[in-house]
């Protein structure tokens, strides 16, 4: 009886023990095949613009496309940059970017944002070349304080981007004599790219000479006088004010000069007959200019397009001008 | 040079009680609406019917002291005038009116030239020589022409750009 009882225990022990692994597979089958490992799919990422610290959500504004721009084209001393000024520097609606004729504008359109209105101004120097300029004059060659009194009469130099120049301040308390010393140096060794600030408006004048700031050396040089009114409109003296004024001073040396341009315009006459020979026949342009035909550039096109326009005939112009009397009852002359 | 942006401005808004205003104002802005309808219509009458068309319209408004920029404006309305044109007239006609204008052309070394920068031009797309034509011969900034052609300022300039790289290709002896 005893045994039995033990045979019951076992085999229900059995049953439970084979209803449990039914269940467990049962569950498992009815959740269905256990799926393999695939890979979440991933955006295509935005693209992020060079110098920039990629981040998921990352959209450049119109502003900084514009300042990267700027910031490759001054980084790159052979990029053509001369200058930049934007209405707003961090949200510009409006800019201006100076170039030279090396700059690649196409390159700078493709980049630059529609909503910002581009304006590009030709220069003929580079920012680079400028800030050369700049700091040769400033640090290097005029500005050495307790040295020279006529080294450091200039007092300062920054460069004008927009019209692409060094603007260089003098001491105007100086004689006549040293600053147009210094002033000839200055257009001789940098010519057009520096503007000189040597003149006094006759409101600055007048003020300077009322002032009792002002110390002695202003007052004590008459010659000061005339030359603070040399452009009484207080704008800078420019290498041609520089170059005419020379002129006049300088009918000596009139006649070499034109000799040398007497001798250049007939090497020039020479080689276009050269050309002529070789390629048969030049285009004459509509302003006098010859082009040796298969050598157009832009400009020869340009006035070619240009000459090339027609013009209304006189049965067009009678039929305008009577429609203009139709219209309004006048008869114009 | 061409006339100051306010001098034009004043002969569009006196020219309907002034003759001698509508007659500086078609001095100034004829050829470059002619040269523009022109190369659009490859016809000598077409291109003057269509100026006259612009100048008729311009007359016709009631108000002229709203049209900021009169050059852009007139030039504007001639190449309107003259794309209306274009589509009602068929294409073989327009061809056959070319061939019968070239041959009335003397055979000068200016012509000649002339001639091939008016072919050369005519073989640009459309839009590439509206933008030249605009620029050049009606003397528009690309900004006046973006607004003109109700394109970006960088569409129009890449575009005479385009223009230009065709021109010199062809002008010196390519295909473009």
């Amino acid at each position: 009886m005893k045994v039995l009882y033990k045979h019951r225990l076992v085999l229900i022990g059995a049953i439970a023990l084979f209803a449990m692994l039914w269940i467990t597979c049962g569950i498992s089958q009815a959740r269905g095949p256990v799926p393999t490992e695939t890979p979440m799919p991933t955006a295509t990422p935005t693209p992020i613009p060079e110098g920039w610290t990629p981040d998921d959500t990352y959209q450049p504004t119109s502003g900084e496309q514009v300042r990267l721009i700027w910031k490759k084209l001054y980084a790159d001393p052979e990029s053509g940059y001369a200058g930049y000024e934007a209405d707003d520097w961090w949200n510009p609606k409006e800019a201006i970017l100076v170039l030279t004729k090396d700059a690649d504008r196409e390159a700078i359109l493709k980049e630059w944002p529609d909503d910002v209105k581009l304006s590009m101004i030709d220069a003929k120097y580079t920012f680079n070349e400028l800030d050369a300029v700049r700091r040769e004059i400033f640090a290097e060659r005029y500005y050495r304080f307790g040295e020279d009194s006529e080294e450091h009469i200039v007092i300062g130099a920054d460069i004008n981007q927009r019209e692409n120049y060094v603007k260089v301040c003098i001491d105007r308390r100086t004689s006549k004599k040293i600053q147009e010393k210094v002033i000839a140096d200055l257009f001789e060794r940098y010519g057009d790219c520096i503007r000189i600030d040597a003149s006094m408006s006759s409101e600055e004048l007048e003020e300077l000479e009322a002032s009792t700031a002002v110390d002695d050396l202003t007052l004590a040089n008459s010659a000061n006088k005339e030359f603070y009114n040399y452009k009484p409109d207080g704008s800078l003296l420019t290498f041609t004010d520089y170059m005419s004024n020379r002129g006049s001073d300088k009918a000596a040396s009139r006649g070499a000069t034109l000799a040398i341009a007497a001798g250049l315009g007939a090497a020039i006459l020479a080689l276009a007959y050269v050309l002529r020979r070789q390629n048969g026949r030049v285009a004459v342009l509509a302003d006098g200019r010859q082009s040796v035909r298969g050598t157009y550039s832009d400009a020869e096109i340009e006035a070619l397009a240009k000459c090339a326009g027609g013009d209304v005939s006189e049965e067009g112009r009678m039929r305008i001008f009577e429609a203009y009397e139709r219209e309004t009852g006048k008869t114009p002359r | 040079m061409p006339a100051e942006k306010n001098l034009l401005a004043e002969w569009l808004r006196a020219m309907k009680h002034n003759r001698e205003a509508f007659a500086s104002l078609y001095a100034e802005m004829s050829r470059p609406m002619y040269t523009v309808a022109c190369r659009i219509l490859h016809n000598r009458a077409d291109a003057e019917d269509a100026v006259q068309e612009a100048f008729v319209k311009l007359l016709r408004r009631e108000r002229t002291d709203d049209i900021e920029n009169g050059r852009a404006y007139l030039l504007q309305t001639v190449r309107n005038e003259a794309l209306m044109i274009l589509r009602k007239r068929s294409h073989e006609e327009l061809q056959e009116d070319v061939a019968t204008e070239e041959q009335d052309r003397t055979d000068s070394f200016a012509w000649e030239n002339e001639e091939a920068i008016t072919e050369a031009i005519g073989r640009l797309e459309p839009t590439e020589r509206d933008i030249f034509t605009l620029h050049v011969n009606g003397e528009l900034s690309f900004e006046e022409i973006a607004g003109v052609m109700d394109m970006s300022l960088s569409a129009v300039y890449r575009r005479y750009r385009k223009a230009q790289k065709k021109l010199r290709k062809m002008m010196n002896g390519g295909n473009p």
